[in-house]
């Protein structure tokens, strides 16, 4: 797991919003809180983003990929956005900003964007989430504006076994 | 024909060369990471099919050569990849082609058609495989896990009835030299191997020379289960011992009989006391009122 080493925070509301997305587990998440030490997530607070990462993780290792795939979409689709983004390019595009307006730090990471064509794109990620959280965030972006999207991941590495970047190529 | 392709050979070069730099140039596909002489023989060879097949008028070459690009990173070209080659190649050689005639525009964009449909058709295929692949894992791997808990569950009963057997045969010393087996249950073979180990070594710590084996509280007590209690007789004699079987019911009586089984070898008696009564009498000894009562 990637950790950030300048004392960064994370919006509880993001957080928040994860474990709503996992709806059924209860049981789970309450363990998962139990484990970090926390009783209850509130909303309205930031917290440590390495206790917020350690929560990611764990989850992700309980449920597994193909289901904190689903979480992240379905995180995202329910979630509220700023009015303008309803295509998926501009939704995508806006990811780093989304990022940064949920996590605060110097050694966060980013989410970089570009368009191959008005159907594809290539992102990098090099922030401190898992995985398959960030491919059904991406999935979320472009099912929620009605564009189901492949999304793949690139060769050149996986943060989560080691390496710096992911890069994800979304068709949609 | 020859004519026709004119144009594809005089391109040729810059085609590939085009072609091979923006396979390498985007980031995160396979091609990329195959490296710079990988991404110069897959734009070869696909210029060179289209060649062919122009000059042929046939999809041969383009197949093969789609075919041999999806073996070559198998399990490893996604969709994004191959959509990369068919869309840049496209706009290559429709732009090299600009001069050429309608008829022959028209002919290479139908195999350019026919390359995005076998590559997309063999794409699909081997995802397929893969996820036929990985649903088969899955399954072996659930069946495995099944059997793991089935194993475990067994090893569990098992330990439980051996509890429920050692607690269900208890031999209590009575009186010095006597010993009583007041059996519960049902009872088998696996339940008469028991009863003579334990009671074999009990008459050895005890130094008994009877044993009293009260039935009464066995369910079934057929020929089967009077064979085994005769076995046990003879293992206890071998011991210098002998063993009384008291608690049998008329209704086993009149079925042992039945069955034709003969008992003639064992002491029986009606009941326990019968029993204890006959055992003092063997070890010459009698339960007498207390003096002065």
């Amino acid at each position: 797991m990637r950790t950030s080493k300048s004392g960064g925070e994370y919006n509880g509301a993001a957080l928040y919003s994860f474990l709503l997305g996992l709806g059924h587990s209860e049981a789970l998440v309450q363990k998962v809180l139990r484990d970090a030490g926390v009783d209850r997530i509130d909303p309205t607070r930031w917290y440590d983003i390495n206790l917020a990462m350690d929560i990611y993780f764990a989850i992700y290792e309980k449920i597994g990929r193909g289901a904190l795939i689903a979480v992240g979409k379905k995180m995202i689709e329910t979630a509220p956005f700023p009015p303008g983004l309803d295509d998926a390019k501009s939704l995508l595009l806006g990811l780093d900003a989304a990022y940064r307006m949920n996590a605060r730090a110097a050694d966060i990471g980013s989410i970089t964007c570009e368009f191959d064509d008005d159907h594809s794109a290539t992102l990098v990620w090099t922030t401190l989430g898992p995985c398959p959280l960030n491919i059904g965030i991406m999935e979320g972006c472009c099912s929620r504006v009605g564009a189901p999207a492949l999304v793949e991941h690139g060769a050149g590495g996986c943060m989560d076994e080691g390496g710096s970047s992911c890069t994800y190529l979304v068709s949609f | 024909m020859q004519a026709q392709s004119e144009w594809i050979e005089r391109e040729r070069t810059g085609l590939v060369a085009a072609l091979a730099e923006r396979l390498g140039r985007r980031s995160g596909s396979v091609f990329r990471s195959a490296g710079a002489a990988a991404c110069e023989a897959i734009a070869a060879r696909m210029v060179a099919a289209l060649g062919a097949d122009v000059t042929s008028g046939k999809d041969t070459a383009g197949r093969e050569a789609m075919l041999a690009l999806v073996q070559q990173f198998a399990g490893k070209l996604g969709y994004a990849d191959l959509r990369h080659l068919t869309t840049t190649l496209r706009q290559l050689v429709l732009a090299a082609a600009a001069d050429a005639e309608p008829a022959e525009r028209q002919r290479v964009d139908d195999w350019l058609f026919q390359l995005v449909l076998v590559g997309s058709m063999r794409f699909v295929a081997q995802r397929e495989e893969a996820f036929q692949e990985q649903a088969a894992q899955l399954e072996v791997r659930q069946l495995e896990s099944q059997l793991e808990e089935l194993k475990a569950a067994f090893a569990e009963k098992t330990r439980l009835l051996d509890v429920i057997r050692q607690a269900s045969t208890p031999i209590a010393p009575v009186h010095e030299g006597i010993l009583v087996v007041p059996l519960v249950g049902l009872f088998d073979a696996q339940r008469a191997q028991l009863l003579t180990d334990r009671l074999l070594h009990a008459i050895g710590e005890a130094r008994a020379s009877v044993v009293i084996v009260d039935i009464s509280g066995v369910p079934l007590f057929d020929s089967d289960a009077a064979e085994l209690i005769v076995r046990t007789s003879q293992a206890v004699r071998l011991l210098g011992a002998q063993m009384l079987l008291v608690g049998l019911s008329p209704g086993m009586a009149g079925t042992i009989v039945g069955l034709g089984f003969d008992l003639s070898s064992l002491k029986t008696l009606s009941s326990l006391q019968d029993g204890l009564a006959h055992a003092l009498t063997l070890r010459k000894l009698r339960i007498a009122p207390v003096a002065g009562r």
